[in-house]
């Protein structure tokens, strides 16, 4: 409270200045704070919006010049060439056949309304704390002109006359999609990979030391790039053309689980039935109910101080549960709960038909960027291990914690907080690296953006998007880790 | 106070960049830049055997676009030729139209397809046709396919930013209702690379291209270019558009190699018709004052200067593209007096 009082010592006091009296009594208006604030702030507004506006007319008049055009709606044009990883281009959309019309009114007016009411419940807030409310203020508007650019009533022909199906929009989020899939699996496998090697680079052991610190500086210190290449490479040169392809069943024509070549790995896809339902629903349940255990045991622990052996009492109901949903789901079906794709060969044909393909571009970028960034992690979770002091470390061990208990109720704890806002960095790298997929042969965004340039073009609106679209994923990104962030950090006052 | 001002000098420089790039593109032609440049930016593949290639021994770009660059050069800047007349620049397929809008070169002799869209859009036009392609489909023998019909479920590779994905894709819906798998890299280089390894079961591109890369490959005799043509391909000069000065000296020192060849001129034997009574030969060769040089804007000899420098339409086509095993006997790149598409204006 001292400091509050502090900083805000040299302004008037604040009841006073919430009337709307915009001058102080015996101070002429132009020579008073408040005046001169607010006019420098419309002053630079304009200024602002003005500079851009003149610099984006001048550089759109530059492209013209150039023969570049930046007509967006180039974005409406049609995508002719195939894609064949990810959700099709080509299927339209079941939402947008007219039979969702008013439910997507619906929605976006509700859409509207949140953040039009979002704006005037934070007004409120920053005028209750004496702050001019600028960035709502400004929100409010650029929504309101947004509504009489797009009112909710033309929304679902708006949809229909960019999303449908071959359209260059269309084609954009596929790759997005694409991005999207080898993002998050590798930022869940670097993350695991670099904690792991992270605390084997503290090992004791001379071996595991050694190997951690191998993996660290071998894929810290060469270019991803050329990593990848190495990797997708190696793999196709590798791995057998599908006529030889690796599988359990002879000549890979029986029923596969799983089947390999030169252009990916298939696994059997089980698809669901009637009474899946049952088994998904036993899961379910099976989850809450570890998760009422596992609230018991601590506060048991709380209460008694007994070790709360999380593991050992919700491991037999996650177990047990799951399966008897899985024994009632096949009896009601006659045998099984789900129905097997499996991955064939045929007698005759170029390449495996049926269950889930991984593609060798997929699977190559994964581990690329997998590997790299796990490298970085480990250092990360290395030095954020080493921040916290050895007393700590003594302490614990001094109140007889064994080794995975320090690691696991002492170190980790504290090291987390120092390890996350740098992870989140390496997040954002592993997102923009993601682009690199163009030398593996996989279908991303920025591979998408290529082919509709060639296929117009007209390079400026694509990599604008382009850029737009990245700058989403980026600030997505690192918002999630500031959450996580501020979940984890010391609750002070 | 402090902030807001700073901030304000940093919108007054972003005006300040933006309006001193208004002067990004001279007015006058791009043939003017040229003259006083020195050196003609031509932009080619670089990677493409028979087209423009880095020939390893000699570090000389070799090749049919390459040739063509040469003879562009030696037309704007008079012979004799010399190699430092013209910057190749390689360009990969995605990259070469920005880079001939954004002025990085003057030229695509880049084996560029001629589309009405790329016509219209792009805001460039097309040169004379220098080599009449058409895009085929490379497959290994032991797979048994023999045409497009016989590719269900087959994966092909392509290179990205071309139109062969996309006729490709045309061409498998049509046929299949079904969209086929491709495998996009950025060259040829990397389509051969993926292709060995079993990546995919066709490669398609050109067929001139699939006749080089074949000509490359670690066992030319076990693959084979089938007789399918998905497309017309005519490849050729491309340029900026609006600016005929420029437009016609490419246009014309493409049509001196054909008219050379009709002639019978070659650059071994140009000594002997330089002497010529025929006066349309003299004209030709710019050895009467009534040459065609002065009208373009540049030296009477100019056809001259081409032919000494990289021979006639059929000594290019020999010395470039008949290695790599495409033959020009009866195929649309023979000149017209032999059944072939090659027909050059009247020099007159």
């Amino acid at each position: 409270m001292a400091v509050a009082e502090d900083m805000g010592g040299s302004r008037p006091p604040p009841k006073q200045r919430r009337r709307i009296q915009l001058t102080t009594p015996g101070i002429p208006w132009y020579r008073d704070i408040l005046v001169i604030r607010i006019l420098m702030q419309v002053a630079f507004v304009i200024l602002f919006v003005g500079g851009l506006g003149i610099a984006f007319l001048s550089l759109a008049g530059n492209l013209q010049e150039s023969n570049l055009s930046l007509d967006f709606n180039i974005y409406r044009a049609p995508f002719t060439v195939a894609i064949s990883e990810g959700p099709s281009v080509t299927n339209n959309w079941i939402w947008l056949n007219g039979d969702y019309d008013t439910a997507i009114q619906i929605v976006y007016t509700g859409i509207i309304v949140a953040i039009l009411g979002w704006v005037g419940y934070s007004s409120y807030q920053q005028n209750k704390r004496d702050e001019l409310p600028i960035t709502p203020v400004l929100i409010g508007l650029l929504t309101i002109i947004f509504v009489f650019i797009a009112p909710p009533n033309e929304v679902p022909q708006i949809l229909r006359d960019h999303f449908f199906g071959g359209s260059m929009l269309r084609a954009f989020f596929t790759g997005i999609a694409n991005t999207i899939k080898v993002v998050v699996t590798s930022l869940i496998a670097c993350t695991i990979l670099g904690i792991l090697v992270g605390i084997g680079l503290l090992s004791g052991n001379f071996l595991v030391r050694g190997v951690s610190k191998v993996f660290v500086e071998i894929f810290r210190n060469t270019p991803l790039l050329i990593q990848l290449l190495f990797i997708y490479r190696t793999m196709t040169v590798l791995l057998p053309f599908p006529r030889q392809s690796i599988c359990q069943t002879d000549g890979c024509t029986g029923n596969n689980l799983i089947a390999m070549n030169a252009r990916g790995l298939w696994i059997v896809n089980p698809q669901s039935t009637d009474t899946t339902v049952i088994f998904f629903v036993a899961i379910v349940i099976a989850i809450a109910v570890a998760w009422f255990v596992r609230r018991s045991r601590f506060k048991l622990q709380e209460e008694t101080g007994t070790p709360p052996k999380i593991v050992r009492y919700t491991l037999p109901v996650l177990i047990i549960i799951p399966l008897i949903g899985w024994i009632i789901a096949s009896v009601l079906n006659g045998g099984s709960v789900f129905i097997n794709d499996y991955p064939i060969l045929p007698e005759s044909g170029p390449n495996i038909v049926g269950g889930y393909q991984i593609t060798t571009a997929f699977f190559a970028l994964f581990v690329g960027l997998t590997l790299y960034t796990a490298a970085f992690i480990a250092e990360i979770v290395r030095a954020g291990i080493q921040a916290v002091p050895t007393g700590q470390i003594e302490a614990a061990r001094s109140q007889g914690l064994n080794g995975s208990q320090v690691l696991n109720l002492v170190v980790l704890p504290q090291a987390l907080r120092l390890i996350i806002p740098p992870l989140g960095n390496q997040y954002v790298n592993l997102g923009k690296n993601s682009s690199l997929a163009i030398a593996v042969t996989y279908f991303d965004t920025y591979r998408i953006a290529q082919l509709a340039n060639n296929e117009s073009g007209q390079a400026v609106p694509f990599f604008v998007g382009l850029m737009a679209i990245y700058l989403v994923l980026s600030v997505t990104l690192s918002y999630l880790t500031n959450i996580v962030n501020s979940a984890t950090k010391v609750k002070t006052r | 106070m402090k902030k807001v001002s700073f901030l304000m000098v940093m919108v007054m420089a972003l005006v300040a960049v933006s309006f001193g790039a208004v002067s990004a593109q001279d007015d006058g032609s791009v043939l003017t830049a040229i003259q006083e440049r020195g050196v003609l930016n031509c932009g080619v593949s670089g990677g493409l055997p028979g087209f423009s290639n880095i020939n390893p021994d000699t570090g000389l770009m070799e090749g049919l676009d390459a040739d063509y660059c040469r003879a562009l050069a030696v037309a704007i800047f008079g012979g004799p030729f010399s190699e430092e007349m013209v910057n190749f620049v390689p360009l990969t397929s995605d990259v070469r139209f920005t880079a001939l809008q954004a002025g990085e070169v003057d030229v695509l002799h880049r084996n560029t397809t001629w589309t009405l869209t790329r016509d219209i859009t792009l805001g460039s036009d097309f040169g004379p046709t220098t080599f009449y392609d058409g895009q085929g489909l490379l497959v290994r023998i032991a797979d048994g396919m023999t045409t497009l019909a016989d590719m269900e479920g087959a994966s092909f590779c392509s290179t990205s930013g071309t139109t062969t994905e996309k006729n490709l894709t045309d061409a498998y819906r049509a046929l299949f209702g079904s969209d086929p798998i491709l495998v996009l890299a950025a060259g040829p280089s990397e389509n051969l690379a993926d292709f060995e390894a079993g990546s995919c079961d066709v490669l398609t591109s050109d067929k001139s291209q699939l006749a080089g890369l074949r000509s490359v490959a670690s066992d030319p005799s076990a693959l084979e270019v089938l007789g399918d043509t998905l497309s017309k391909e005519p490849l050729g000069p491309m340029y900026l558009e609006d600016d005929s000065a420029f437009a016609d000296i490419v246009d014309w020192s493409v049509y001196a190699t054909f008219q050379a060849e009709e002639y019978g001129i070659t650059s071994e034997n140009i000594g002997d018709f330089m002497s010529s009574e025929d006066v349309n030969i003299q004209r030709f060769l710019g050895m009467s004052e009534d040459g065609y040089g002065d009208a373009l804007g540049i030296s009477n000899s100019f056809a001259a200067d081409i032919i000494m420098a990289v021979g006639n339409y059929a000594e290019i086509y020999d010395r470039n593209v008949t290695p790599i095993g495409v033959s020009r006997a009866g195929s649309l790149n023979d000149l017209w007096t032999r059944g072939g598409l090659l027909y050059s204006p009247a020099w007159r």
